[in-house]
């Protein structure tokens, strides 16, 4: 894993690295974009759930890179302009914080209801109902 | 025969008592047991074959015969598995039904040999079974040989797969319905329409023919007193008994090589443990492979979904931002058209100021009053006041903002708007790995029964068999070169027969003679010309019958005009062209199962038809039609379905009335059946 070159790198509490790990082989594989797809699934469930971890609550261990802001932005697509948007996005806080903070969110949600163990996403119904069933 | 009740005692999933009844009020007589599979469905409709045959085929290899005692489920025993090693153990199955305006109760079943024995094999039972026709009292009451009976009175055990059937197999029907040439297959329809009668007088009067020409030849060259023809005669008379007597023994030793064989098979079924594991141990490894390439197959389609699911997890957040944006701009256009206005209002406000004509009326004004002046110019610094505030509004977002922002939250945004694909995959996934956890328990099972000693003693038998095979192979290839030899003396000794050339000066008995063998020939004539009219108007009769069954049932019944069937029985789809129509698989399905109830209709045999999972491979529309056109038809008709095929409200909703009962079948702990009656239009005593 790469080490965390502030400010471009993006990044996610390391103490959740295994799920992510187990998420990616689990589900996507083990090419090479897979742990990218892990993050970007914990990102959205981070964003939708509203749940942000802040940086000063993070683990001791050094921080995971999980790609970078420009990479991010001309392969899947702008998220400073959604945060703007949501109101997210007021302060200072730049764009990359953001991300990083959802990431790890997500990434607790997930590790909550260990969504890596096959069986689990049926859990996602119980947390986002208006998902399913349309 | 109309069943009016079965009784299952400990018969394989149903532990302890259970009866079902089908003795309905007015004509109903027929009824769904409804379940899941795996809950005891096929272990009823196996109950009616055990009750009349004493026996049931297996499944996949009919040529085999389920086991009554076994330990582990996987063999499929009779008996239900929780007796297995018990004292007193039995089991049975009590068909109660009248035939012909009688009634019958057949009990097929099997008690403890020894009171103090635990059952663990087949050698610990003995046979319980009567069968009695109770509408009579004393000795009669008691029919002696019940399988004989039971096979001539009311079904040949070989017929019963028309009638006994299964949905499950309905692709095989299919693919023996559309063979041209299939010997067994004629043999066994002609036997439906009963033509054997027919064949038999036709043999009868053809054996007698040959006895009458036989004492001819006799007679004839006895009388011209010819030694060089009585010794010709004689020798090929000896010689065709000598083949008669060789036909004879090539016979017997097709018997004794197909004896030996059925008791090596009987032998294999009971302790080829090793064989079954083998065979088992193959069957699951294959299974194994295929579940492997389903779980990573579903596990690629998981990915695929939660690789797109991200957007979908977040287009709530992001739709909201696009409709705010679109408000925002809607807004902004809202203000420039408004500054349009303001700006119009200020120019006109300028020109009466001065006192110029109207721009638009080109009407005179007069100069405006000091007061108007003053109310003009006020007017005038709020209009600018408010241009200034909208003009500084709607500057923002520009064009090139709007655009870019439009363009990086559509790219955010998905098509789809639920994760339901993912779960349905995930419940597939598992399902597939419960199923990946079965096997390995089939296969550890299948492994811990293969021992080497066990595994060469069969060795042994199974070459002793096929032995046996290829003798019995030789033997059949004599059979045919004798009976062409038997053909070409017999037709040498006829030379010695020529009706024509006998006349007054004959003897008597030489004319009695030659009367008999024209008077059988025109007998076995008549037969035979007999059973080809009957035949064919059997075969019109199915045919026609068939057709009516498919054209109701078949959802696609505009583009046909009903079923063909040749004289060997090879069956096809007529359209509307009139031409032989290949059909779809499930067209051909409805077409297997046209042709069985137009053959059970046709037989003469009073038998219910018994459907295990009736839906297995047809559309839901045609499926409809099946349920619909069987329920109404005069005929006893008992269906299987599972939950997919038939739900119990709907079964409940659309049959309840014309059925006479419904059951539901569900699986209690210890893998167990239990029943429930949902509908019950029965008979109260």
């Amino acid at each position: 894993m790469s080490e965390e070159k502030e400010p471009i790198d993006l990044v996610f509490d390391a103490k959740y690295r295994q799920l992510r790990d187990d998420f990616a082989d689990n589900y996507l594989g083990k090419g090479k974009g897979s742990r990218r797809d892990a993050c970007l699934f914990a990102l959205s469930i981070g964003i939708r759930m509203n749940e942000r971890v802040p940086k000063n609550k993070w683990s001791d261990g050094k921080p995971l890179s999980w790609s970078d802001i420009n990479r991010l932005q001309s392969e899947i697509g702008d998220f400073g302009i959604l945060f703007e948007s949501l109101g997210i996005k007021r302060d200072e806080t730049n764009t990359k914080t953001i991300l990083d903070e959802f990431v790890t969110g997500g990434l607790k949600i997930m590790d909550n209801y260990q969504l890596q163990d096959d069986g689990n996403f049926v859990e996602l119904r119980e947390i986002l109902p208006e998902l399913f069933n349309k | 025969m109309i069943i009016n009740s079965i009784e299952f005692k400990n018969w394989q999933g149903y532990f302890g008592t259970h009866k079902f009844v089908f003795n309905g009020t007015g004509e109903r007589n027929g009824g769904f047991i409804l379940g899941d599979n795996t809950v005891g469905k096929t272990a009823f409709w196996e109950g009616v074959m055990f009750a009349l045959y004493d026996h049931v085929p297996r499944r996949k290899n009919p040529n085999k015969f389920k086991p009554y005692v076994a330990k582990d489920s996987s063999h499929h025993p009779l008996m239900n598995i929780d007796l297995f090693g018990k004292k007193g153990a039995s089991f049975s199955v009590t068909l109660v039904f009248s035939h012909e305006g009688k009634k019958y109760t057949l009990q097929r079943g099997y008690s403890p040999k020894y009171d103090n024995r635990p059952v663990i094999s087949e050698s610990d039972l003995k046979p319980d079974s009567f069968l009695s026709n109770d509408t009579v009292s004393g000795p009669e009451k008691y029919i002696v040989d019940d399988k004989k009976w039971i096979n001539e009175n009311i079904l040949p055990e070989r017929l019963a797969k028309f009638f006994l059937f299964d949905g499950e197999k309905l692709e095989e029907y299919e693919e023996l319905m559309e063979k041209e040439e299939d010997l067994q297959l004629r043999r066994d329809i002609e036997d439906i329409i009963r033509t054997p009668i027919l064949k038999e007088g036709e043999d009868q009067f053809t054996r007698m023919k040959n006895k009458y020409k036989s004492d001819l030849a006799i007679e004839k060259t006895e009388k011209d007193k010819n030694k060089k023809e009585i010794i010709a005669r004689k020798k090929l008379e000896k010689v065709i008994n000598d083949l008669r007597e060789a036909k004879k023994t090539n016979m017997e030793e097709i018997s004794s090589y197909e004896e030996k064989i059925g008791e090596i098979e009987e032998w294999l079924l009971n302790n080829d443990t090793v064989r079954d594991a083998a065979i088992q141990l193959s069957a699951a490894k294959e299974k194994q492979e295929m579940n492997k390439k389903v779980i990573k197959g579903l596990r690629e389609d998981i990915g695929r979904e939660v690789g797109e699911s991200w957007k979908i997890i977040i287009s709530n957040q992001v739709n909201s931002s696009i409709g705010s944006l679109e408000e925002i701009r809607e807004i902004q256009n809202e203000t420039i058209q408004e500054i349009g206005v303001l700006k119009e209002e200020r120019k006109e406000l300028g020109l009466r100021l001065k006192g110029d004509p109207c721009k638009t009326c080109e009407r005179e004004r007069k100069t405006p009053s000091n007061q108007e002046r003053l109310e003009i110019d006020e007017r005038l610094i709020n209009l600018d006041e408010d241009l200034r505030k909208k003009e500084r509004n709607s500057k923002f977002p520009t064009a090139e903002e709007y655009y870019l922002q439009r363009e990086a939250l559509t790219k955010l945004s998905s098509t789809k708007d639920n994760l339901n694909l993912l779960l349905e995959k995930e419940e597939n996934l598992m399902t597939s790995l419960t199923t990946k956890e079965r096997i390995k328990e089939e296969v550890n099972t299948a492994n811990s029964q293969i021992t080497e000693e066990r595994e060469a003693e069969v060795k042994e038998k199974t070459t002793l068999m096929a032995g046996l095979n290829e003798k019995k192979q030789k033997a059949l290839e004599s059979k045919g070169s004798i009976q062409t030899k038997l053909d070409e003396n017999q037709k040498d000794f006829d030379k010695y027969i020529n009706l024509e050339e006998i006349d007054e000066k004959d003897t008597v008995i030489v004319r009695r003679l030659a009367k008999s063998i024209q008077l059988t020939e025109i007998l076995s004539n008549i037969f035979s010309n007999t059973l080809d009219e009957y035949r064919e108007s059997m075969r019109q009769e199915v045919e026609r019958r068939a057709s009516s069954t498919f054209m109701s049932i078949s959802n696609n019944a505009e583009h046909y005009l009903g079923l063909k069937i040749t004289e060997n029985y090879k069956v096809s789809i007529l359209n509307k062209k009139n031409t032989l129509d290949a059909g779809s698989q499930a067209q051909s399905l409805v077409m297997a199962y046209s042709i069985i109830d137009a053959l059970s209709s046709c037989s003469g045999f009073e038998f219910p038809m018994i459907i295990d999972t009736p839906g297995r491979g047809l559309a839901r529309k045609n499926m409809d039609s099946v349920f619909n056109y069987f329920t109404k038809s005069e005929k006893q008709i008992i269906f299987l379905p599972n939950d997919r095929e038939l739900a119990p409200q709907v079964a409940i909703d659309r049959y309840g009335s014309t059925v006479a009962s419904i059951y539901q079948l569900e699986k209690i702990g210890k893998d167990r059946t239990k029943l429930e009656l949902l509908v019950d239009n029965l008979v109260k005593k």
